[in-house]
């Protein structure tokens, strides 16, 4: 039902003609018993419009627009014309950088590169080089010598456990204790290990440095090693082959399970400088306190890392001791 | 949409929303600023918004900006509306179109957008509604007042000529 309350709502659809017949009759009742209305109404028979002024226009199109297909438009105000020149000279430092790079790491590797330098630097370039050639080479020949020692060893390795402990040793020892055997004291007439074992590593010395004496005049045999090629001057292009020791198998035999910690330990040909320590720590190891000598020679050698650790100048094999040190 | 068909929108509908909005607030720089807005928003919703409902998208937005910013700037409106109705004067030279220029200058800010929207772009009621997040029944007692308003503001004006 249409009232005054709500013929506002149709009142528009009444002047454009739009409404369904019913509200028109309606409608057409309401304004009859409203006269007031009625002459508003008639009124506004003909609704005036507005029309848009087509001269009004938004200046900067060209700002709203997004560049199409993945490329970006960026319109060059001023901020902007700023941050591309940054941009653009960051570009051009960072490509002259890289060409500067590029040219020095070639000149560095030899390569020819046409550029005009003087005759000196170009003799003193050379010379360097002959130089650097010379030094290599006389390293190769200072380095055959002790590389044919090293094979000759080799060979002559022990294969049983307990010789293969003792050149180890051995070799790793036998610098220091070289002197110290020529100028100690015969050792006790003693059943102790430490001295058995340390009597045992002197008797080895004394075999080896008669061996090296043996080597040494029989420099004139060959070794076992290719020959190395003809020196000549170095380039990148020359290949260079290093004698290279041959492939020699070293068997590690396990240890018999039958024998107790103590014994293993008891085997271990103690260093030379155990002798040096206190009578007491002669004690220890007499009493198969194999940890605390351990112990003791990490510290003499050095300081441990951490509370409770063990020295480990003995490889591992020597212990049934797993390699993760538990 | 696509990049391409934002950029249609631009090149069509830019004018359309700048005048709209510049009837509103009568300050070129404000309406420019509620253009770019406008655009910025579209463009950042590109790719969910459907190319044929975009038009009335764009107008949605702006006239919630308007609105906004008018609501905003209340106090400094309506002083600015002061010197404008006394300087309101009988001239014998007035031309139809600033008479109505008048008649639309004392309507409410939503009574001018959907006088605008109506006359201007030829939205339909329901559209109008759509836009300005109100009811069919409101936008169409909004218009009929406001075709009221003009047209006693036009009939007096007329007289006075």
């Amino acid at each position: 039902m249409i009232n005054k309350s709500n013929y506002e709502a149709f009142a528009l659809d009444y002047l454009e003609g739009t409404l369904s017949a019913t509200e028109r009759r309606e409608m057409e009742v309401f304004l009859q018993k409203n006269p007031v209305v009625a002459a508003e109404l008639a009124e506004m028979k003909e609704i005036v419009t507005l029309v848009p002024d087509e001269s009004i226009v938004f200046d900067n199109k060209n700002a709203l627009l997004k560049a199409e297909e993945g490329a970006r438009v960026i319109p060059m105000h001023r901020k902007n014309w700023f941050r591309l020149s940054l941009a653009a000279a960051a570009m051009l430092l960072l490509i002259g950088g890289y060409l500067a790079g590029y040219f020095t790491a070639n000149m560095e590797s030899g390569e020819e590169i046409i550029v005009d330098m003087p005759a000196e630097k170009v003799e003193k370039q050379e010379e360097i080089k002959v130089e650097e050639a010379l030094a290599i080479e006389e390293t190769i020949e200072e380095n055959a010598a002790p590389i044919a020692k090293e094979i000759e060893k080799i060979k002559t390795r022990p294969k049983n456990n307990i010789e293969q402990k003792d050149a180890y040793f051995e070799r790793h020892n036998i610098d220091r204790q070289n002197e110290e055997v020529a100028n100690a004291t015969p050792p006790k007439a003693n059943n102790s290990p430490v001295e058995k074992s340390v009597s045992q590593q002197k008797e080895k010395v004394i075999t080896i440095e008669k061996e090296e004496k043996e080597a040494v005049a029989n420099q004139d045999e060959k070794p076992n090693i290719p020959e190395a090629t003809p020196q000549k001057l170095l380039t990148p292009d020359t290949e260079i082959t290093i004698a290279t020791l041959p492939e020699k198998e070293v068997e590690i035999n396990e240890i018999p399970a039958s024998k107790a910690m103590e014994e293993i330990v008891a085997e271990l040909p103690q260093p030379i400088a155990l002798t040096e320590t206190n009578e007491v720590e002669k004690a220890d190891v007499a009493e198969g306190k194999s940890k605390k000598t351990l112990k003791k020679i990490g510290r003499f050698f050095g300081k441990l890392p951490f509370e409770g650790a063990t020295a480990s100048i003995i490889p591992t094999y020597y212990t049934d001791k797993k390699r993760d040190g538990k | 949409m696509t990049t391409k068909e934002y950029n249609n929108c631009v090149k069509m509908h830019a004018d359309g929303v700048f005048r709209f909005v510049l009837k509103n607030l009568a300050n070129r720089s404000d309406a420019q600023d509620v253009v770019q807005n406008t655009f910025e928003k579209l463009w950042r919703k590109h790719e969910t918004v459907n190319y044929a409902t975009s038009k009335s998208y764009l107008f949605s937005i702006a006239h919630n900006d308007m609105i906004d910013l008018i609501r905003k700037n209340k106090f400094v409106k309506a002083y600015e509306n002061v010197p404008e109705q006394a300087d309101r004067g009988f001239t014998n030279q007035m031309e139809a179109k600033e008479i109505m220029e008048k008649g639309l200058a004392d309507l409410s800010p939503i009574q001018k957008s959907l006088v605008l929207l109506k006359d201007y772009e030829g939205y339909s009621y329901e559209e109008m509604a759509e836009m300005t997040e109100l009811s069919l029944s409101q936008v169409k007692v909004y218009l009929f007042r406001a075709r009221k308003k003009m047209q006693v503001a036009v009939t007096q004006l007329t007289k006075a000529v």
